[in-house]
């Protein structure tokens, strides 16, 4: 199993935090986004142990940075833009996949539809790595800053991403003549009023008529071809660094502390 | 015997204005050139659902396995002008949009990007993995 830790740090050092988390979890692959410290002092945390094996997967995405318990050799940067790194993780002896980290663009600043035609971009651009690398084992992860159920994430030419194992498995759908290629997207269970869970990833409360309060703005998207090394269910929302929590008392992100989003983790059987 | 039909288009004229994704390929041309080829510019087009041209702009990297960097991308109509843009290009977290009228203004903004500090980052850290790794 390889062990993935994502989590958009709302422009906060926490070093400390991460450090904690990937002791914690044993965590193989750190992406993060809104990461406002260097990651020279972040690699000094995270080897401060008695075994320095942490690297730094350098990349030219400034919104997202990669750090790996292996060789960063082994997770080069294949395209980039500001939003997207995407890296051929090839391990020995391990399933070579693709791993698409990415940062969309906020709400604050785009229309619903224009993100959903990011999204368009993004389906169109992992396509032609899948093409160049030769299978269709992509997973995405990061804050799309879009909720699974909107636009860009659903439409067949944007992420065509479902919230069935059993519709993803039929790997496309044929819109006017047109063959898309699925995602499944575990995140759909994610949300609502279970016991011992958060609600989402990210708490937004406005006054207007349309809100959800709570977000599931940072996901993990898999292709059909790793769906069944991808348990869903095992995807957690962290709420937790060691004894501290990183939700106030009310249940929300304690943003002043900590960041505005909350981490992901997830394993994936390689 | 019937009338011949006549031709009733005037004298066609090609417009004087420089395409923009001339200029693009223009500057793709050119980062070949400047970096022996070590790295090479690249242009896609592309027609939108909105009937738009989206011009894409990629630094491309050959011996590192064709990596790709989206540096920027230029859109308009089927009239040349306005371009939309994005921009500025120093702005690091969020991408704003912003229109130009005329192909000076458009050498002006791909004159910023090209010269910016992040392009200039990008270019060198590239050339150095492609030295590193040849």
């Amino acid at each position: 199993m390889v062990t993935f830790l994502y989590w958009n740090l709302n422009r906060k050092s926490l070093e400390a935090e991460i450090g904690t988390l990937v002791q914690a979890y044993q965590v193989d692959i750190l992406v993060l986004s809104e990461f406002a410290a260097g990651p020279v002092s972040l690699l000094e945390r995270l080897n401060s142990g008695p075994r320095p094996e942490f690297h730094y997967a350098s990349g030219l995405c400034e919104r997202i940075r990669i750090f790996t318990r292996f060789s960063s050799d082994f997770l080069r940067p294949t395209f980039e833009n500001e939003s997207i790194s995407i890296r051929r993780l090839r391990m020995p002896a391990r399933l070579e996949i693709l791993l698409v980290a990415v940062h969309l663009q906020s709400k604050l600043f785009q229309s619903e539809d224009s993100q959903a035609f990011q999204c368009v971009e993004v389906a169109r651009i992992v396509g032609e790595q899948e093409q160049k690398a030769g299978h269709g084992r992509s997973l995405i992860v990061g804050d799309l800053n879009m909720n699974p159920f909107e636009k860009g994430l659903v439409s067949a030419n944007g992420l065509n991403a479902v919230m069935s194992r059993e519709i993803a498995s039929r790997k496309t759908r044929t819109v006017q003549s047109k063959e898309y290629r699925f995602f499944f997207n575990p995140m759909w269970a994610h949300f609502g009023d279970r016991t011992g869970r958060p609600h989402g990833t990210y708490y937004y409360d406005r006054s207007e008529h349309v809100n959800y309060y709570w977000n599931v703005f940072d996901q993990v998207i898999v292709r059909p071809d790793l769906m069944d090394r991808c348990d869903g269910d095992g995807i957690r929302i962290l709420t937790r660094v060691g004894e501290d929590s990183l939700l106030l008392d009310d249940g929300r992100p304690d943003s002043r502390n900590f960041s505005d989003h909350l981490p992901l983790l997830f394993e994936v059987e390689l | 015997m019937a009338t011949a039909i006549p031709d009733l288009w005037p004298e066609l004229e090609q417009s004087q204005i420089v395409p923009p994704v001339a200029i693009l390929r223009e500057q793709a041309t050119a980062l070949g050139k400047k970096t022996n080829h070590l790295l090479n510019g690249r242009v896609d087009t592309r027609i939108g659902y909105d009937g738009k041209f989206r011009h894409t702009f990629y630094i491309v990297a050959p011996t590192l396995d064709d990596y790709s960097y989206e540096l920027f991308w230029i859109e308009h109509g089927a009239d040349q002008y306005p371009v939309k843009v994005q921009g500025p290009p120093s702005n690091d977290i969020e991408i704003l949009e912003r229109s130009l009228d005329s192909e000076q203004e458009l050498l002006g903004y791909i004159r910023a990007v090209l010269n910016s500090e992040k392009t200039k980052r990008v270019v060198s850290s590239l050339l150095a993995q492609v030295k590193a790794t040849t």
